[in-house]
């Protein structure tokens, strides 16, 4: 796309145009008592004036929708979001060149591929991966059992005498035995946690991951973190870009319910209840963000996630709507 | 936001009737292509949902098959797309962590902002996006803006109403 020629101003009326020039000119910083006199003045000259300023001001609403303009670089919103975008620019450029390549011609074999190319489906390549509903355990070669959630995936590292297992996506329970002189090591996006002997519960959400130790004590590290902790036997932690800090007590103590087909939450908004339901469920789960705030309490089924989505109905001020078949179920706030 | 009450009562059956019809052919496409089931099972569910909320069309579809492939299509793109941002916003976190981390709500409406953005910001220079950026939601003087950027002021006035013309092509498009 040629920006400057794109949006050359042949596409909007003058008026349009002028609201632009206004808005350029008080942004400045160097806006005058004249300027804004001059501005107010041609606001009320005609109808159009308004309705083009109008226009303007709801292009930047719905851009920027979300996002509030605080003013003062302090908060350093707008550099964050253009290094994000920047970052974006790189691996687009990339996809393209793949994508040039293939032709992204429909949902063929190239598509697939292409996915790989870009990462955009870690766990296909993974060495152990469960699907929607299925929690599966594994023997490890060193005799140490690991259990994985539904649709989790995890690789091994057992070569050399190593024992470590990288989770992918999802949550992973690891009950390693002692073994030689190599500590088990579980390690996640975010960092690690390593015992000669332990069960230990790790859990990789989008920016961190909780590590709870079940069983003795675990060591922990976030990635490219120099401090390492010590968590006791029923301590959880999380570790994050920012580091490693500790869980709330009781989470770390409801973590591991999903073993046993239980969700168990405290003070929790229902938005994370409703991703780990989806783990469960084959249909889609839709929910508002207003629904989704909702904090909530309790210990729902995952295995029977028709029973779950009832309760909720039954005693949260929400409305679960289920689409005939079951494929879709909307969550939205009750009237009050 | 998806509203129930929009679909009549003959058009839930419709839908349903194109789910039970379809959903197993296209689910099964879709796992054979990707060889994920939990990711197919997603796909297909968006895409129904999505030619469900498109009214009037459940009525009228003479090539459901074909339709419902297209519309899958750009589900696993637009998927992909929002996998990129969200790596994208990730690791620019990671490279920089903010002093509090921002929780997963706000995360979640961040990452739909920044689609919103990108969309619209789309094919503007780097320097442009970053001028009009830093002066939308930093609120960065002109002044400022080319010292950061080392272009002229003039430059900036230029950058900022390029913006503003492509918020503006967003909203008619």
């Amino acid at each position: 796309m040629q920006p400057s020629a794109a949006n050359r101003s042949a596409r909007f009326d003058a008026a349009t145009e002028a609201a632009v020039g206004w808005l350029v000119e008080l942004r400045s910083g160097q806006a005058t008592a004249a300027t804004r006199q001059a501005f107010q003045a041609w606001l009320a000259a005609e109808p159009s004036h308004q309705a083009a300023w109008d226009k303007l001001g709801r292009a930047l609403g719905s851009t920027f929708a979300g996002l509030e303009p605080r003013g003062g670089a302090a908060t350093g919103q707008g550099q964050l979001v253009d290094r994000v975008l920047a970052r974006l620019d790189t691996r687009s450029r990339r996809r393209r060149l793949v994508g040039g390549a293939l032709g992204l011609a429909g949902l063929g074999v190239g598509t697939a591929w292409l996915a790989r190319q870009i990462g955009a489906l870690p766990d296909m390549v993974a060495d152990l991966h469960t699907g929607t509903a299925e929690r599966r355990q594994w023997t490890l070669p060193d005799g140490s059992a690991l259990l994985l959630d539904a649709r989790s995936s995890a690789d091994l590292d057992f070569a050399a005498g190593r024992r470590r297992v990288r989770l992918r996506e999802g949550q992973l329970i690891a009950d390693a035995r002692p073994a030689g002189a190599e500590p088990f090591v579980a390690q996640s996006r975010h960092g690690w946690a390593q015992a000669p002997d332990t069960r230990l519960l790790l859990r990789q959400d989008a920016d961190r991951t909780l590590v709870v130790a079940l069983r003795h004590a675990v060591r922990v590290a976030a990635a490219g973190g120099a401090r390492q902790a010590v968590l006791q036997q029923g301590e959880g932690a999380w570790l994050s870009p920012a580091g490693v800090a500790p869980a709330d007590a009781v989470e770390a103590a409801l973590a591991a319910d999903w073993q046993g087909g239980m969700l168990s939450v405290r003070n929790t908004p229902l938005a994370e209840l409703v991703h780990a339901l989806q783990a469960y469920r084959r249909g889609l789960i839709r929910i508002s963000p207003q629904a989704g705030a909702i904090r909530v309490s309790g210990r729902y089924a995952l295995d029977d996630t028709d029973a779950t989505l009832r309760v909720w109905a039954e005693t949260l001020p929400v409305s679960v709507h289920t689409y005939p078949g079951g494929w879709l179920v909307t969550i939205d706030r009750r009237p009050a | 936001m998806f509203d129930m009450d929009s679909l009549s009562a003959s058009e839930i059956a419709a839908s349903d009737a194109l789910f039970s019809e379809h959903q197993p052919w296209l689910l099964g496409r879709l796992q054979q292509r990707l060889r994920n089931r939990a990711e197919a099972e997603d796909v297909a569910s968006e895409t129904f949902l999505r030619v469900l909320t498109r009214q009037g069309l459940l009525h009228t579809l003479n090539e459901p098959r074909a339709y419902l492939t297209m519309v899958a299509k750009s589900v696993l793109i637009q998927n992909w797309r929002r996998r990129e941002l969200e790596q994208a916003y990730l690791a620019t976190l990671a490279a920089a962590p903010p002093a509090t981390m921002p929780s997963a709500e706000e995360r979640a409406l961040l990452i739909e902002s920044l689609e919103r953005i990108a969309a619209a910001l789309d094919g503007l220079s780097a320097k442009a996006r970053r001028a009009f950026l830093l002066s939308q939601l930093d609120g960065l003087t002109y002044a400022q803006i080319a010292d950061e950027l080392g272009v002229s002021a003039s430059m900036v006035r230029r950058y900022m109403a390029q913006g503003l013309r492509q918020c503006l092509l967003a909203l008619e498009a």
